[in-house]
């Protein structure tokens, strides 16, 4: 308990960094602005690894805590923002801190040419810090402020570049669907409250037990709703892929690596909520299926370098929910990490490219990248294999563990869609690489507009997340190693209603889904490869805009304008209608109309609306007087 | 005589009322033009006076002075919550131009002075009054635009704002009519006036009668508030006033109306009328919320989008009344909610102050773009009112909420948190909008670019810097903003102690 001084360390280091790297955005140099927001999330990382050493000297069961502020206590119900450092908590914080520190490296070069370097770190140094406040918090209410904080951030940083439409579009885009999350959350902290009279999760798990099903199912499928909203998942990915407006290191650390786990988070943390509502939890494995497939799909049609990655982050973060969803978190905790090292090892990489290539983001104008830069060429490389789930780097052992745990509960559609997207991850990750390094370079890029290769800055974080992807799965290889389970222990075991796996795990499991992917990845190879049918396709319509259902995601996003947005505009402008003339475009046309006749202000009130506005009251007072009559 | 006269505790009043006639006498004594700082000071003392006499008294017992007026921990706190709004409206006024000045500032007292009166009526004639004098004194502080050394008399402006004037006037005298009506059928079936003998007096009632003469009272006073239906004057109201005024009417008036509605639902608490009767108005408050947030997405002008919000916080407020009307816990969250209310609101119309001023153009809506690049410190406590107002945490809106819905939650208002929380998530996106404006950085706005001739026009008016006491305002509303959003445990404390007087 006395160690639990660690956690506030970790949280506040990066906010102290964004408050301090904000006020000196002018005055600092660009070097001691980079320093400061990288060194305040470095320490940091520091403390989460402390952290993870105290933990460990704890007995088992017990947990790192902090009491950040004390709210005091309103009707009985002590309100207080308390930390938690546990098992899960501090697995996140290592991930989202390392990362971060390696992104924030990264960036300290890739932004170098930015007017407002300040700005971007103290924005970046801030996400860190609302993303801390999501996984340390102890209770529902602080979870909830990180979550909207987080929000915020995203929000921020997609609109960096606000000079661009597109990016205000799709930070406002990002934000609402957002917003829809979040009203399920909300309603889920009520309902929370209403059932356990607290928010901590202590409270909350201990009465479990004694809930009635029906109102843990309707809180679970309300966090689900906020969970599938922040992590793209079917139906509210809309907002990921035009995400990607944002800078590609926000991408990276944001918008792929940390961010949009935090549904995952959300579900693996409120595990005893679900392992109560089966019903929940079951939602959770489908929604996770359905995306882990639908973004996959969908990543295949697209010809934007950072779209292809962002389709595949909904894809791959659908696998961590079906992981979750069939009560295997360790395995979905474990390959939120792994897929949080070759993520962010791709996005990064496409953004030296996309320099490289003086902006060019198009991946069907790309080609021969590699000749120019080799080191680029392998490290990419190993990110494809990686995801692509090739036998031995990171990705393969977390997915297989995922796609075997499916398998073994029964679920055997929900394997079958599971095993169709790995091997589709492994067609459009052999096609984004052959359009992007195989053959010569395309007209008007060789040379490379941007000039000068990545430097040192860049080049580390790089090579340490190479490395990464490349060894991470080794923390637990089947037979061999079992690092996270030793580190997890019984953590999941306390609340857990599953039975006990019987049985082994047939043979043919694992080498079935190599097979599919290597055929898949081979299939793609022969499409793509230079002069192949699919490379010819794409190089001659190189510029054009994408069409065809692919390409516009199953056409998802103009569903909701026809069927969400417009509708609401138009209550807006009905309610506008009925009782508020100056609707509200028009408004300059009635000022300077209504300047013109104004010639008393006697005779303006006998214009229509004086009537209305009567009406409405008189009509108010005689229903709620009927009423009170009637009843 | 003068022996039994309560002068002390009536501090707050006969100072307010002092106050008023000491800025009228002043216009006439003192010769022309030496008059404005003597006005000012005169109207800062008074207000400090009933400001200080009820802070420094927090805790002293409640008495009903003079059989009509109740001084108790609800009328100590919705006074400062009143004060401090028109304390607030003449910072804001501090740039007037001379013609009508004494007059004006003569009027927001008078104004105060009614919200006081309302806030401790102890029957319904003190009632009607306090309600009466805060009306007319706002009919007329809404029609005296001025006339900043922009705008020449017999321009729109003032005839937007003649026109809001005598728009709210004739639908504020529908409802003083229906709630005077209310009144004496409420007398028929109680047989009293004084709300102490009411609540003996009705103990068990329930007649057609009462239920009439109550739904009639809350009507006017939900008019008061723009609950929806009786929404409609406010956008107009507040864009054609002063902004000074604007400010005043939707904190103190709806601050105001609150406490009186609590005062009728404490009176009424035994009866079994008054669940009736409070049905109607969980429908109001809903349809507030959403003609609120609805109504806000849209509004290209800022004084129109506070309105509408305002609109949508009067219907959150209603969850306070939730569980029977006035209950102790549902008081604390509803205490809570206003005074958050005073500070957020109070600085986002500061903000549209210091920025536009009163010209006409001042509150549109691109006046404020890319205000981060031009003004980042008033743009960052912007962000902080905004954020409140949606109800962001950290911020003082965000713990009103909670407090409400927590509130709701115990006494299982769904129907209405449910509506909070919908309607939250509409609204956050009208405030957004502003947001967005003030971080939009385009070429246009650079300095001396083509930007829209109202904003440019309004940009220089206010681009001299803030004057002192509109800056008080917005360093004094930030502060609280983030105090009780941050530590708002010792207020809500006090907050408990208070009612604990009050009931």
């Amino acid at each position: 308990m006395s160690v639990g001084f660690v956690l506030p360390i970790m949280l506040l280091l990066p906010l102290a960094g964004a408050l301090i790297v904000a006020a000196g955005r002018n005055k600092f140099s660009r070097n001691g602005l980079a320093g400061i927001a990288t060194a305040s999330v470095g320490v940091s990382f520091a403390a989460a690894l402390a952290a993870l050493l105290a933990l460990r000297s704890l007995p088992e069961g017990e947990a790192l805590r902090h009491r950040l502020i004390d709210w005091g206590s309103w009707g009985g119900e002590p309100f207080a923002l308390g930390l938690l450092g546990d098992e899960v908590s501090i697995w996140w914080m290592l991930v989202v801190t390392g990362v971060g520190f390696l992104i924030h490296l990264y960036s300290a070069e890739y932004m170098a040419d930015e007017a407002d370097y300040g700005r971007y770190f103290a924005k970046l140094n801030y996400f860190v810090f609302a993303m801390s406040l999501l996984v340390l918090s102890d209770n529902f209410l602080g979870l909830l402020i990180g979550w909207a904080n987080v929000g915020v951030a995203s929000f921020l940083l997609i609109g960096f570049w606000n000079r661009r439409q597109a990016a205000a579009e799709a930070a406002r885009k990002a934000f609402i669907v957002n917003a829809v999350g979040e009203v399920g959350l909300i309603l889920a902290a009520v309902l929370i409250f209403a059932q356990f009279g607290g928010w901590t999760f202590e409270r909350v798990f201990q009465g479990v037990e004694t809930a009635p099903v029906g109102a843990l199912t309707a809180i679970g499928l309300l966090l689900l709703i906020g969970a599938v909203a922040k992590s793209a998942q079917l139906p509210l990915h809309v907002w990921l892929p035009d995400a990607m407006q944002g800078p590609t290191p926000v991408s990276a650390l944001i918008h792929a690596a940390t961010m949009v786990t935090a549904g995952v988070y959300l579900v693996v943390r409120a595990y005893p909520i679900y392992e109560a509502a089966p019903l929940a939890l079951h939602a959770v494995a489908v929604a996770g299926a359905c995306s882990a497939l639908f973004g996959a799909i969908v990543a295949v049609g697209q010809s934007d370098f950072k779209r292809v990655l962002a389709f595949s982050t909904m894809s791959q973060v659908g696998f961590m929910m079906l992981g979750a969803g069939v009560g295997a978190y360790e395995a979905a905790m474990f390959h939120f990490m792994t897929h949080a090292f070759f993520k962010a090892l791709l996005f990064l990489l496409a953004g030296v490219i996309i320099h490289h290539l003086g902006g060019e983001q198009d991946i069907r104008r790309m080609g021969g990248v590699g000749k120019q830069m080799p080191a680029v060429y392998a490290m990419f490389l190993v990110g494809v294999l990686a995801i692509a789930g090739a036998p031995g780097l990171a990705g393969f052992f977390s997915k297989e563990e995922i796609l075997h745990a499916v398998y073994m509960r029964g679920e055997v559609i929900l394997w079958a869609l599971g095993v169709a997207a790995a091997s589709l991850t492994a067609f459009y990750m052999v096609r984004l690489f052959c359009l992007v390094f195989a053959g010569e370079p395309h007209g008007g890029h060789e040379g490379g507009a941007g000039g000068r290769g990545p430097g040192v800055v860049i080049l580390i974080p790089l090579a340490v997340l190479t490395l990464l992807s490349i060894s991470g799965g080794w923390l637990h290889i089947p037979g061999v190693t079992d690092v996270t389970g030793a580190y997890l222990g019984g953590f999941f075991d306390r609340f857990s209603r599953r039975v006990a796996l019987i049985g082994q795990a047939p043979a043919w499991l694992g080498w079935l889904t190599i097979a599919a992917a290597g055929v898949a990845a081979w299939l793609s190879a022969m499409w793509f490869r230079p002069q192949g049918m699919g490379w010819k396709t794409a190089r001659a319509a190189a510029g054009r805009a994408d069409q065809g259902p692919l390409a516009a995601g199953f056409f998802v996003d103009s569903f909701y304008q026809a069927l969400v947005v417009r509708p609401l505009i138009g209550l807006s402008k009905l309610i506008g209608l009925a009782v508020d003339p100056w609707v509200v475009d028009g408004i300059v046309k009635g000022l300077s109309g209504l300047a013109a006749r104004a010639g008393s202000a006697v005779q303006a009130v006998h214009r229509g609306h004086m009537r209305r506005y009567a009406l409405s009251v008189a009509a108010g007072a005689g229903l709620a007087l009927l009423y009170v009559l009637v009843v | 005589m003068f022996d039994s006269f309560p002068f002390v505790p009536l501090i707050p009043l006969l100072a307010l009322a002092g106050g008023s006639i000491a800025v009228l006498a002043l216009d006439l004594i003192l010769p022309e033009g030496k008059g404005r700082a003597w006005w000012f000071s005169a109207t800062v003392i008074s207000l400090l006076a009933a400001l200080g006499h009820v802070a420094l008294n927090w805790e002293a017992a409640s008495e009903v002075l003079l059989a009509g007026w109740t001084l108790d921990g609800l009328t100590r706190l919705f006074v400062c919550v009143a004060a401090g709004a028109a304390l607030a409206a003449v910072g804001l006024s501090a740039r007037r131009s001379t013609r009508d000045l004494a007059g004006y500032l003569s009027l927001v007292l008078l104004a105060a002075l009614g919200m006081a009166t309302l806030i401790g009526s102890a029957n319904l004639i003190i009632l009607f009054v306090g309600l009466e004098l805060l009306s007319l004194s706002l009919y007329v502080a809404v029609a005296l635009r001025s006339k900043g050394d922009g705008v020449a008399a017999g321009t729109f402006v003032e005839d937007a704002s003649r026109e809001a004037a005598l728009k709210y006037l004739i639908l504020g005298s529908v409802a003083s009519g229906l709630l005077l009506y209310g009144s004496a059928l409420l007398y028929g079936a109680a047989g009293t006036l004084d709300f102490a003998e009411m609540r003996l007096a009705l103990a068990g009632a329930d007649s057609t009668l009462l239920r009439a003469g109550l739904m009639l009272i809350v009507v006017g006073l939900a008019f008061k508030m723009a609950l929806a239906p009786f929404h409609a004057w406010a956008p107009d109201a507040y864009q054609g006033a002063p902004i000074a005024v604007a400010a005043l009417m939707s904190v103190g008036t709806k601050a105001a109306a609150f406490a009186a509605l609590l005062r009728v639902a404490a009176a009424a608490a035994q009866s079994g009328a008054l669940e009736v009767v409070l049905q109607p108005l969980w429908v109001m408050a809903v349809a507030g919320m959403a003609a609120g947030s609805l109504g806000a997405i849209r509004q290209m002008d800022l004084k129109r989008l506070l309105a509408y919000s305002g609109i949508a916080h009067s219907g959150y407020l209603m969850i306070a009344l939730s569980g029977g009307g006035a209950t102790a816990e549902g008081l604390t969250a509803g205490a809570f909610y206003v005074l958050a209310y005073l500070f957020m609101n109070i600085g986002a119309f500061a903000v549209v102050a210091a920025i536009g001023g009163d010209e006409e153009a001042g509150s549109r809506l691109e006046t404020f773009r890319g205000l981060m690049y031009r003004r980042p410190a008033i743009a960052i406590v912007f962000l902080l009112f905004l954020l409140s107002l949606a109800g962001v945490p950290a911020t003082a809106g965000f713990v009103g909420k909670v407090l409400l819905v927590l509130h709701g939650v115990r006494t299982g208002a769904v129907f209405l948190i449910a509506g909070l929380v919908a309607t939250t998530a509409i609204s956050g996106y009208a405030y957004l909008r502003v947001v967005f404006e003030v971080f939009k950085r385009e070429e246009k706005d650079l300095p001396a670019g083509d930007a829209a001739p109202g904003a440019q026009e309004a940009a220089a008016a206010g681009g001299v810097g803030i004057s002192p006491p509109v800056g008080a305002v917005l360093l004094l509303s930030g502060l609280g903003t983030l105090y009780l959003g941050l530590f708002p445990h010792s207020t809500l404390q006090l907050l408990q102690r208070l009612v604990m007087l009050g009931m």
